[in-house]
Order: structure tokens, then sequence, then C-alpha cells
């Protein structure tokens, strides 16, 4: 109740020197509008359903390019860790560009498939990919090899032992992954979202 | 005993006692190749198993025993020698012959049920109410029905040595390769199990090989008891129990036999590396 409280109170004051500001006239207020305007913008958009349309694409856009993501990403990680083949190709390139911050991918994005749908959809696919492919393939690889043994000596081969102890035993390593990837799908669906913004208040 | 080994009125073939196996391991050696150089875990280690017999091996750590039951298992292969089960060659794992590890190696990602009911879900031919019956008749000869729901990180070093045991013992196999299985564990839940673990083979008539540290704990489950000596890992000695069965840890027949037994480790000079107990 206190915490309530103290944060209610908290956020009341930076309303209040927000407020303030805005009085003194420091900045045009195209800058700086004032609380009350914001609050009733975002009223409006919410009433005439503008808001929610946003989002509603934001999160599709998102949704979609996070499943994108995974289903390519899981099996990709499990040839890496299963041939070394693949380790050495897929693993290496996955290494390096899963460093690349996802707002290079924005560019080429652009490059190829235009201002549409497809190239957001691939900048959050390429956010999301790589962290996925990285950690399944570490959780595989971290499997102690004792769960393996004692699947063999039960009769569990092949298939059974990727479905039933390899892959269950990876999961945490792959939900983080997955959760990373959703961090980089996010934030990827968002700075292209900004960048739209952008375009569209400078009059493109 | 505190708990009652009987058949369900569902038990199927699955519950049938099957015959145990007879194994033959023939001059098996086995190195590794280590940063340290070339160790030469197993050297030229011969040994018969008769069925249903209840064989310990005791050494100090290292000297192969971990080794030898992989060899057993079929999860290694010797450099040379072989190991015959029924006369058969054996070369890869299978459900004949279980394993309870040295590790915890049950599934955290399954309950109590599920690791146990994994390796029956493998077995051909079985309804899904067999697998369930065969499980739940496992889980309660171990006593832990209770638990069946349990996740495995709920449980207590006791209590997931007992899964291990059951999962072990669902397959119906014909040899129980046990890997110093209650070495972690308190001497209480211990003394508890050797006595579960000798009405259990009683009741389901398996050949065990059973590697331990402890000099008592080897005479009191053991038909016999073979000393290995490390560096190259060899049966150096045997020794036949002759006590009558269930025996209890703490009688003083089963002393005089830990003493001898002592007493000839520490004349293949590695007492010290045993459990003095
Ligand atoms: N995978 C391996 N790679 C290299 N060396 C190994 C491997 N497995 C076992 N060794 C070596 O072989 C020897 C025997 O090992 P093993 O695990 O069979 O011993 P142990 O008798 O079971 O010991 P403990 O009582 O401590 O379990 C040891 O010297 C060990 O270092
Ligand atoms: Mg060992």
């Amino acid at each position: 109740m206190k915490r309530l409280l103290l944060a209610a109170g908290f956020f009341v004051v930076l309303l209040l020197l927000w407020d303030a500001a805005f009085r003194a006239r420091i900045w045009s207020p195209v800058l700086l509008p004032s609380p009350w305007q914001v609050a009733s913008y975002l009223k409006n958009a919410a009433v005439d359903g503008t808001l929610a349309g946003a989002t509603l694409i934001t999160m599709r856009r998102l949704l979609a390019g996070y499943f994108i993501g995974l289903v390519v990403g899981l099996p990709l990680g499990l040839l890496t860790a299963r041939w070394k083949l693949f380790r050495d190709t897929i693993g290496t390139m996955a290494l390096g560009l899963q460093t690349l911050p996802s707002v290079c991918w924005v560019p080429l994005a652009l490059l190829w498939f235009g201002q549409t749908e497809a190239a957001m959809l691939f900048v959050v696919v390429m956010g999301t990919l790589w962290s996925v492919v990285i950690a399944t393939e570490t959780g595989v690889r971290n499997v102690p090899p004792i769960y393996r043994r004692a699947a063999l000596t039960m009769g569990s081969k092949r298939l059974h032992m990727w479905f039933k102890v390899i892959l269950p035993a990876a999961l945490p390593f792959i939900v983080s992954g997955m959760k990373q990837g959703w961090a980089f799908a996010w934030r990827s669906g968002h700075r292209d979202h900004v960048r739209d913004r952008c375009h569209r208040f400078a009059g493109r | 005993m505190r708990r009652a080994v009987r058949r369900r009125s569902s038990a199927t073939e699955e519950l049938e006692v099957i015959a145990p196996s007879k194994l033959a391991i023939n001059n098996v050696s086995k190195s590794f190749q280590s940063a340290s150089g070339k160790v030469l875990a197993l050297d030229r280690v011969s040994l018969n198993v008769a069925e249903a017999e209840f064989v310990c091996l005791v050494g100090a750590s290292g000297c192969g025993k971990s080794t030898l039951l992989n060899i057993i298992a079929g999860l290694e292969k010797p450099d040379s020698g072989e190991v015959l089960a029924d006369g058969k060659p054996v070369t890869a794992p299978g459900r004949e012959r279980l394993v309870m590890f040295q590790e915890p190696a049950l599934f955290p990602w399954l309950t109590v049920f599920g690791n146990v009911l994994f390796g029956l879900n493998l077995k051909p031919n079985l309804s899904r109410k067999d697998r369930h019956d065969v499980a739940k008749y496992y889980l309660e000869l171990v006593g832990l029905s209770r638990f069946e729901r349990a996740n495995i990180h709920e449980l207590s070093g006791g209590m997931k040595q007992r899964v291990s045991l059951a999962r072990a013992l669902a397959p119906n196999p014909r040899v129980l390769l046990m890997d110093e299985p209650f070495a972690a564990l308190d001497a209480l839940t211990r003394e508890q199990l050797y006595g579960d673990i000798q009405e259990i083979w009683k009741a389901r008539r398996k050949t065990i090989v059973f590697v331990t540290h402890n000099v008592r704990e080897g005479a009191c489950l053991g038909d016999r008891v073979l000393l290995f000596s490390p560096h190259p890992g060899r049966i150096q000695e045997e020794f036949a129990v002759e006590l009558p069965r269930p025996r209890d840890i703490n009688s003083v027949d089963l002393a005089a036999y830990a003493t001898r037994i002592t007493k000839a480790l520490k004349r293949i000079g590695q007492a010290e590396a045993v459990a003095a107990e």
C-alpha cells in the first residue's frame, strides 16, 4: 500500500513538472505538448480505433515474424548441433549474424522488398532467427550425456531419442533463446515502426 | 519387511518372473586416451556370473568398475575380449541389461511416473493400461506410489534412487547393473534400501552386478564379493559370502566377513581408498 502511494505520488509530481515546463513556454508546444493534449490525443485515438488498429498491426507483424523465425530456426539449430558440416557453415554464419543489430537489416529490406509488409517481416525474422538457431544448438550440445546413455539402455533410438530425450533436455536453453528472440523481434518491430512514422511525419 | 511384494490382479506378462541372464566376461581390456597419457582402465578381466547371482565389485576409485559396467551394458566397446549374455555377444545397449548409474540420470522433464514409464513405452506389444499398471506396480514396490505425480527435483536423494531402481526394473530386464547406487545416501536410508533390494531381488529374480566402495555393503548384498585393483584394473581376489538372507548390515557374522575382505584389500594395498566402515 505504502509502495503504491509512493509510486502514484511520484508520477503525479512528474506530471506536474511536465505541466509546469509546458506553461513556462521554454520549448515550442510542438516539441513539448501539455500532458492534457497528449491524454486527449490518446483518448481520441482509442475511441476512433486507430490506436487499437496500429497496435494490432504491429503485434501481428511481430508475431508472424517471430513464428517464422522459430519454425525455421529450430530445425536449423538441430541440424547444426547434429552435423559438423552444418555447424561449420550455418552455425558460423548464425554466430556472425546474431551480433548484428537488426536495424542493419532495414536498408537491405527496403532495397529488396521496398516499402512493403514483407520488408518489415524480413527485419523481424532476421532479428529472431539467429538467436533461436544458436540457442537450440547450444542447448542440444549441453544435454548431459548421461541422459542419452540412460535412454539408450532403455531402447531409445534416433527419432525417439531426439523427440523424447534431447529436445526436452535442451528445452530450457531453447526457451531462453526464444525469449531473447522475442526481445529482438520486439525491438526490431518497433524500430520499424519509428522509421515508418518519421517518414510520414516528414511528408514522404 | 515393510512392503509386501505381491502380484497385482491386473498383472500382465510383464510381471511374470523371467529368466535372469548368465554373463560371461572374457578377457576384457579397455584403455582410455587422456591428456596425461594412456590409462589402462581394464586389463584382461574375466568373470562369470550365474543366473540370478548377486555379484558385488569392490575397489578403489578409478580402478575401472564403472567402465566394466558400461561394457556389460553395451554402452562402451572393449578394446579386446568380449561379453556374452546367455552365450550371445553383447554389441549394443538393450533393455535386457538395465543400469542404475552412478550419477543422477532421471529425466527432470518427466514426473516420477513418466520416468518409470519411459522404458515401458519403448516395449512393443503392450497396451497403454498394461504400461500404467506395470509402472504403478514398481512404484509401489519401491514405496513411492504417493509420489507418482511429483517432479524429480522435489524428491530427496533416497527417493530419487528408489525411482531410478523402479525405472530400471520396470522393463523387466534380465540383468541389473548398479553403479554405487547408495553412495550418496545417509546410513539410515541405505539400511532400508539394503532390505528392499534383497527383497526385490528375491521376488523378481535378476542377475545383479553391483559396484560399491563399501566392503560391508558388498558383504551384505553379494553372493560373491570381487576385489578390484587399479592401474591397471584387474580382479584380484574373490570372496563367497555364505550367510542366510535377508542379511542385516549390522550382524556380527557379516562384520567378520567385512573384516576379512578389508584385510585382503589391505594386502593388495588399497584399503586407504575404500570407505573404512
Ligand atoms: N571417458 C573416459 N575418458 C578418459 N578416461 C576415462 C574415461 N572413463 C574412465 N576413464 C579412466 O578410466 C579409469 C577407470 O574409470 P572408472 O570410471 O571405470 O573408475 P571407477 O572404478 O568406476 O571409479 P569410481 O569408484 O570413482 O567411480 C580411470 O582412471 C578414469 O580416469
Ligand atoms: Mg565409477
